[in-house]
C-alpha cells in the first residue's frame, strides 16, 4: 500500500493557501457534468453535499435516518472552536493548532491540522450567514466560553445544543439544493458495498430500508461522511443507528484503515442501570469543576451514600492526583474510576460507577449558585436515573465517545482508493490519538464546507472522466455479494439474536480493549473475538424477510462487520507498544501513571490493509513528521 | 390571482377570514345584547329602538344583507376548514382523549352548527313571525304613532318556557363558540404575543362572561315575569 | 429501588403502507423501572425474536432526546405523559405494575405508517425544503460579528431553532396541523437579521407546501405546545401569522 500524503511543500502556515492557489479547478460548465455520491448527513456530509450542489456538481446524498437532519452531530452539546479572538486573550490559528496537535498527544498531521485551525474562522461566519442561532452577549455580538485543553476562550457555543444548530444550518442549506434539483437525497437508504471500477471508485450498493431493495448508484466520486465506529463497543455515547458499515466495507475494498486503536473515552457519563441499557448519555465535563468524585473505601459496601460516614470514603483522584485532583485529564479521570471498580468498589447495583459529591460545593456556595451553575444537567440526571442529585451524589461512569482513528486519508481527504472521499470522525485525520472538546463540530464543517470542494475539483481535474452504469457488472457482482450476505445472515436460523452478540462483543471490547489494554489482555480479547465471531455465524437468529423494513436484519448485518472491526481494532491496539492519547497501554506508564509516548519507534500512523477473508491484514506506516512543533511529554500538571 | 389563492385557498388566509367575520359576528352580538338590554328601561324606550333600527328600508336590508353575508362566509369557510381537518387524519387514535383541548374547542363545529339552527329559528320566530304570529301582531302606540310592540314580543316570545329554555341553551353554546373563539381569532390575525397574551386572554374571557350574563339574564326575566 | 413490573401493551401492528393493520397485545415481564421506555420495548422485542415472532418496529436514534426520530403516542399522548420529554428519555418508573400501555404511531395523512409505529415524515423535509433556509452559499460571508444581533432576538430565534423536527405537534393536534413545526422555522430565521431579505417568501412558500401536503388547519387550542418535547411556544405561531398577513399584504413575494 503507497501511503503519500501529498502535503503540499512550502512552509506550514501557506501550504493551504499555495494549494487553493495552484489546484485544478472544473469550469461551472463542466461542474454539471460530474456527479458526486456522499454518504452520511452528519455535519461534514451535510456540508459537504451542499456546498458541492452549490457549485453545481450533480450529488446524490445517503443516509439511514428518515431524514437528513437527524445524523448523530445533532447531539453534541458544548460548542465549537474557532481561532477568531473575539474576546482578546491571546487566540490566534497558530494557537488553535498548537493546542490540537498537543492535545492529540502528537499523532496527528501537522499540516491537516493547521489546515483545521485555519478555517476554523471561516466556519463561524458561514454558520452565522445561514442563521444558526450562536449566544450573544448584549451588544449583539458574538459570545465565547473556555473549554477543556485550551487555556483561551475560542468555544462558540448555542445553549447546549450547538451540534443541533450547526447541523440544522447544514442541513437547511443542503435542503435549498435538493429544492433547487442540485442534491437527491435517499433516506431510509443504508449504504452496502462500494463498488470499484479498475480501481477508482465509482459507486456504491445501498439497500431500501424500506422495502428492502438493493440497488446501486454510480457517480465520479464517492464521498463517505458517516461517523465513527463507536458503537462497536455495544454501549456508547453513539445513537442506535450509528454504524461502520460504509468504512468497514471500504476497507474490505481496499482502503486503508488507520489507528482504530484511538478511541476516546469520556469520563462523565450516567452509569449503566442494567443488562437492558441500550446507550450512554454523556454529562458536560464541567460538573467535575465542583463535585468531589469518591468511592467508598471497602469492598462491596452496599450502603447507600449518606451512610457511609467521611473517614469511610475514598476520594480517591484527590489523593492520586493531589494537585488536579477532581479535575485531572479525562484520560487519567476513566482509568481511574475503572481501576476502583475493578477493585469491587464500584456504586450503584452494576458496581460500575463512582460518586460524583456535590454536598461540600452545596454546603459551601449554596444550593442556589450549583442549580444556577448546572441546574440542567441536574434535571436531565433526574429524568434518566429518577434520582435527586441535590440530596444524593450523581453517579458517573466513563463511556466511549468518539473514535479518532478511521479510514486514511491524504492532504485531499481521499483514501487508498482513488476517488473515495472520506470526512469527519470517519477519517482519522487531524485529532491524533485524543480529541480535544469542540473539535469534532470544527473538523466535520472544515471537512464538508472548506476543503472537500477544493480537493475534490483537483481530482476531478486531474483524472478521466467516466461514471459506469449500474449494469456493469463490477455494479451487479457488487449487488449480489451483498445480497447474498444477508441471506447468510437470514439463513443461520439460530438462537441469539443479534443485540446479544453485539452485547457480548462490546463487553469483551469495553474490558479488554477499554479504558487500559495490555499485550494480554488485548491477545485474550483477540481469542475471544474469533469464538463469538464463530458463534454468530453459526447461532444467530433473525426473523423477517430481506425485502421489507426488517431492523433485525439491519442490526445483524451491522454487527457482522462489527465482529471484524473488533478484532482490527484489538490487533492495532496491540501492535501499538506505546500509551497516547485515548490508547492506554498498562505496560506503558510513567511513574505516576500517565501515558507514555514512544515518539521513536510510533511516530506515525498506522494504516491497515485488507488481505482477504481470514488472512491477516498488513499493517502499513505513515511516518509524522513534525516541521514546526516540538514533541514533549503531554503534561497537565 | 395568487393574492386570492393566499387568501382562500390557503390554511393562514382562511383562519383570517374566520377571524374577521368572527369579529364582526361577535360585534353584532355585543351590539344586538346592548340594544336589548334596554328591555330593563321600559317599554317605550325598547319600540323606539326598534322603530329607530326600521327607521331606514335601505340601511335595515343593508345591514341584514351584509351580516347575512358574513355568517355565511364564516359557515361556508369553517365547513371547508371541517373538512380538510377531517381529511387530515384518515385513521383515529384508539385511545384519544385530545387532553390538551379544552371543552369549548373541541364544541366548535357541533355549537357552530346549534347556533345557526338557532339562528334561523329566532328570526323566524320573533322577526319574521313566521312560527308564532299572534306575538309579532301585537301593537302599541309610541307617542302619536302605533308601532309593533317588540317589548311585548321579547317578554311574550321569550317567556314562554319551553322557546326561554331554547334561548337559555342557545347561549350557553355561544358563549363556549365564543370562548374559543375570541381569544383564537386573536392568535389567528397574529395579535398574541408574550407580553399581551395574558391580558388578551383575560379580555376575551371577561367579555365572553359579560355576554353570556346578559345574554341569560333576558331569558331569566322574561320566564319569571319579573318584568310587566 | 422499586420492584420489577409486568405490564400489557397494546401496540399498532401493521406490516407495510400498504397493508391493514390492527392493536395487538403484548406482555412485558420483569420490566425495571429504570429502564427507558424504548429499552422496555427493546427486550419485548428480544423476548419475539426469540420466539420467531415479528418484533415491534419503531424508530429510534440517538435515545437522548435531540434527534427527534423517537415517534410513539403512549396512552393517547405523543411521546407519553411526562412534559418536555421524548419517549427515548421517558423512564419506566413512571408507570407501576399492572399497567396497560397503549402504543400507537403518529396519525396523520401526510404521516403514512411503513411499518407498526414507524412513519414517514419526509413532508416535514418539503416543506424546509421549499423555503425553510437562508440562501447564503458557502464561501466568504462577512465577519460572524458584521451585524450584531440584539440577545433577546437571538435568544428568542434560539427558542424557535430548539424544535427537533418529531413531529409530535402534528400527531397530538385535532387537526393533524402542522402549524407549530411550520412556525417554529419560520420564527427562528425571520427573527434574525440574516433571515430577513427572504422573510415574506420564506413563509409563503412553507405555507404553501405545508397546506399541499394534506395537514390540517391550527386549532388554536395549543395542544401542540403542550406535548412538545422542546416546549416550542405557540407565539411562534401568531407570529407566523403576522408574517404570513405581512407577506400576502405586501403582494406577490415570489414569481415562482
Amino acid at each position: 500500500m503507497k501511503l503519500d500524503a501529498k502535503t503540499p511543500s512550502g512552509p506550514l502556515t501557506t501550504k493551504w493557501s499555495r494549494y487553493k492557489e495552484e489546484c485544478k479547478l472544473v469550469n461551472p460548465a463542466n461542474k454539471r457534468k460530474f456527479s458526486v455520491i456522499v454518504v452520511g448527513t452528519g455535519l461534514a456530509g451535510a456540508s459537504a453535499a451542499a456546498s458541492l450542489g452549490e457549485l453545481g456538481y450533480k450529488v446524490t446524498c445517503f443516509c439511514y435516518q428518515d431524514t437528513a437532519r437527524r445524523a448523530h452531530s445533532i447531539a453534541a452539546q458544548g460548542g465549537i472552536n474557532a481561532a477568531k479572538n473575539y474576546p482578546n486573550d491571546g487566540d490566534s490559528v497558530q494557537r488553535l493548532f498548537n493546542d490540537t496537535i498537543k492535545g492529540g498527544d502528537y499523532r496527528a498531521r501537522e499540516a491537516n491540522v493547521y489546515r483545521l485551525a485555519e478555517v476554523s474562522n471561516a466556519i463561524i461566519d458561514q454558520s452565522v450567514a445561514q442563521g444558526v442561532p450562536f449566544a450573544r452577549e448584549y451588544g449583539g455580538l458574538l459570545a465565547n466560553r473556555s473549554f477543556g485543553g485550551a487555556q483561551v476562550s475560542r468555544t462558540f457555543y448555542a445553549r447546549g445544543q450547538t451540534g443541533q444548530q450547526l447541523l440544522l444550518g447544514a442541513y437547511q442549506a443542503l435542503s435549498r439544493q435538493v429544492a433547487k434539483g442540485q442534491v437527491k437525497i435517499y433516506s431510509r437508504t443504508e449504504m452496502l458495498d462500494l463498488v470499484l471500477v479498475d480501481g477508482v471508485a465509482k459507486g456504491i450498493v445501498v439497500r431500501d430500508m424500506v422495502t428492502g431493495k438493493i440497488s446501486s448508484y454510480s457517480a465520479d466520486a464517492v464521498v463517505l461522511a458517516t461517523g465513527g465506529y463507536g458503537n462497536t463497543f455495544y454501549l456508547s455515547t453513539n445513537a442506535r443507528g450509528c454504524n461502520a458499515m460504509a468504512i468497514w466495507r471500504s476497507y474490505k475494498r481496499g482502503a486503508g484503515f488507520a489507528n482504530p486503536c484511538y478511541t476516546q473515552i469520556h469520563p462523565t457519563c450516567i452509569p449503566v442501570s442494567g443488562d437492558h441499557q441500550s446507550k450512554l448519555t454523556l454529562m458536560s465535563e464541567s460538573l467535575r469543576n465542583d463535585g468531589r468524585v469518591w468511592v467508598p473505601k471497602t469492598k462491596g459496601d452496599k450502603r447507600p451514600p449518606s451512610q457511609i460516614p467521611e473517614s469511610e470514603r475514598d476520594y480517591y483522584l484527590e489523593t492520586r492526583y493531589p494537585s488536579f485532583g477532581n479535575l485531572a485529564p479525562r484520560d487519567v479521570t476513566s482509568r481511574a474510576a475503572k481501576l476502583v471498580c475493578d477493585e469491587g468498589r464500584g456504586v450503584g447495583s452494576s458496581g460500575l460507577g463512582v460518586y460524583l459529591d456535590f454536598a461540600e460545593s452545596i454546603g459551601r456556595l449554596g444550593k442556589k449558585a450549583i442549580e444556577e451553575r448546572y441546574g440542567n444537567l441536574f434535571e436531565m440526571y433526574e429524568r434518566i436515573t429518577g434520582e435527586d442529585a441535590y440530596e444524593s451524589p450523581m453517579r458517573i461512569f466513563p463511556a466511549i465517545h468518539y473514535t479518532m482513528g478511521g479510514l486514511w486519508v491524504d492532504y485531499n481527504l481521499m483514501s487508498t482508493i482513488p476517488g473515495l472521499f472520506v470526512l469527519g470522525e470517519a477519517n482519522f485525520s487531524d485529532h491524533g490519538a485524543n480529541r480535544l472538546g469542540a473539535s469534532a463540530l470544527m473538523q466535520g464543517l472544515a471537512d464538508g464546507y472548506f476543503v472537500l470542494p477544493y480537493t475534490i475539483a483537483n481530482y476531478f481535474g486531474s483524472s478521466k472522466k467516466f461514471v459506469p452504469s449500474t449494469d456493469a457488472p463490477e455494479f451487479k457482482q457488487t449487488e449480489q455479494a451483498a445480497n447474498e450476505h444477508l441471506k447468510r445472515l437470514l439463513s443461520i436460523q439460530g438462537s441469539r439474536t443479534p443485540t446479544s452478540f453485539h452485547r457480548e462483543l462490546g463487553k469483551l471490547l469495553w474490558e479488554n480493549c477499554g479504558m487500559a489494554r495490555s499485550d494480554q489482555s488485548l491477545k485474550t480479547a483477540i481469542k475471544k473475538i474469533a469464538v463469538i465471531r464463530e458463534e454468530f455465524w453459526k447461532n444467530l437468529k433473525v426473523t423477517g424477510g430481506p425485502g421489507e423494513l426488517n431492523q433485525t436484519l439491519e442490526l445483524a448485518n451491522r454487527v457482522s462487520d462489527y465482529m471484524e472491526l473488533a478484532e482490527l481494532l484489538c490487533k492495532d491496539a496491540l501492535e501499538r507498544k506505546e500509551s497516547c492519547g485515548g490508547h492506554f497501554r498498562v505496560e506503558h506508564q510513567t511513574e505516576d501513571h500517565e501515558a507514555k509516548r514512544d515518539d521513536e519507534n510510533f511516530s506515525h500512523v498506522a494504516v491497515w490493509e485488507y488481505q482477504g477473508a481470514g488472512k491477516e491484514p498488513v499493517r502499513n506506516i505513515e511516518p509524522l513528521q513534525y516541521e514546526v512543533v516540538t514533541m514533549s511529554q503531554r503534561s497537565y500538571k | 390571482m395568487n393574492l386570492i389563492k393566499a387568501i382562500l385557498l390557503s390554511s393562514i388566509g382562511r383562519k383570517y377570514i374566520m377571524a374577521i367575520t368572527g369579529v364582526a359576528l361577535a360585534a353584532f352580538v355585543f351590539v344586538h345584547l346592548l340594544g336589548n338590554l334596554q328591555l330593563f328601561l321600559g317599554a317605550d324606550a325598547l319600540n323606539k329602538y326598534a322603530v329607530l333600527l326600521k327607521s331606514n328600508f335601505a340601511v335595515l336590508w343593508g345591514y341584514r344583507l351584509g351580516l347575512g353575508t358574513i355568517a355565511l362566509v364564516h359557515i361556508v369557510v369553517a365547513l371547508s376548514l371541517w373538512v380538510e381537518n377531517r381529511a387530515a387524519r384518515p385513521v383515529k387514535y384508539v385511545v384519544n382523549t385530545h387532553p390538551y383541548a379544552d371543552f369549548a374547542s373541541k364544541m366548535m363545529v357541533l355549537g357552530g352548527v346549534a347556533i345557526f339552527f338557532f339562528v334561523i329559528w329566532h328570526i323566524l320566530d320573533l322577526t319574521a313571525g313566521a312560527v308564532r304570529p299572534e306575538l309579532t301582531e301585537a301593537k302599541t302606540m309610541l307617542g302619536e304613532k302605533e308601532v309593533t310592540d317588540v317589548y311585548h314580543v321579547v317578554l311574550k316570545g321569550i317567556g314562554h318556557p319551553i322557546a326561554g329554555f331554547f334561548y337559555l341553551v342557545a347561549t350557553c353554546f355561544l358563549a363556549l363558540h365564543l370562548w374559543h373563539g375570541l381569544e383564537s381569532l386573536l392568535q389567528s390575525l397574529g395579535l398574541r404575543n408574550s407580553t399581551y397574551q395574558l391580558y388578551i386572554r383575560l379580555a376575551a374571557r371577561a367579555a365572553v362572561i359579560f355576554l353570556f350574563a346578559g345574554m341569560s339574564l333576558i331569558p331569566i326575566v322574561c320566564m319569571l315575569g319579573i318584568l310587566k | 429501588m422499586s420492584k420489577e413490573m409486568n405490564l400489557t401493551l397494546k401496540v399498532w401492528k401493521q406490516k407495510d403502507q400498504n397493508s391493514p393493520g390492527q392493536m395487538k397485545t403484548y406482555q412485558a415481564k420483569k420490566v425495571s423501572p429504570d429502564m427507558s421506555f424504548l429499552e422496555m420495548l427493546d427486550v419485548v422485542n428480544e423476548e419475539l425474536i426469540h420466539q420467531g415472532q415479528d418484533p415491534i418496529a419503531f424508530d429510534s436514534d440517538c435515545r437522548e432526546g435531540i434527534c427527534g426520530t423517537c415517534s410513539m403516542v403512549i396512552n393517547g399522548t405523543p411521546h407519553g405523559p411526562n412534559k418536555g420529554t421524548t419517549a427515548c428519555e421517558l423512564h419506566m418508573r413512571h408507570f407501576k405494575d399492572g399497567d396497560v400501555i397503549t402504543i400507537e404511531p403518529w396519525r396523520a395523512k401526510p404521516f403514512p405508517v411503513l411499518r407498526d409505529l414507524i412513519t414517514n415524515r419526509s413532508a416535514l423535509d418539503r416543506i424546509i425544503q421549499a423555503g425553510g433556509y437562508i440562501s447564503a452559499n458557502t464561501g466568504n460571508p462577512a465577519d460572524a460579528n458584521a451585524l450584531p444581533v440584539s440577545k433577546k432576538d437571538a435568544d428568542l430565534a434560539m427558542d424557535a431553532a430548539a424544535c427537533i423536527g418529531c413531529g409530535a405537534c402534528v400527531a397530538v393536534c385535532k387537526n393533524a396541523s402542522a402549524m407549530l413545526f411550520v412556525s417554529a422555522k419560520v420564527s427562528h430565521l425571520g427573527l434574525l437579521p440574516q433571515g430577513k431579505p427572504e422573510r415574506d417568501r420564506r413563509v409563503w412558500n412553507m405555507v404553501s407546501q405545508m397546506d399541499k401536503e394534506g395537514f390540517g388547519n391550527c386549532t388554536n387550542t395549543f395542544a401542540c405546545e403542550a406535548v412538545c418535547p422542546k416546549k416550542v411556544s405557540v407565539l411562534f405561531i401568531a407570529r407566523m401569522n403576522r408574517d404570513y398577513a405581512l407577506s400576502v399584504a405586501k403582494g406577490q413575494p415570489d414569481a415562482s
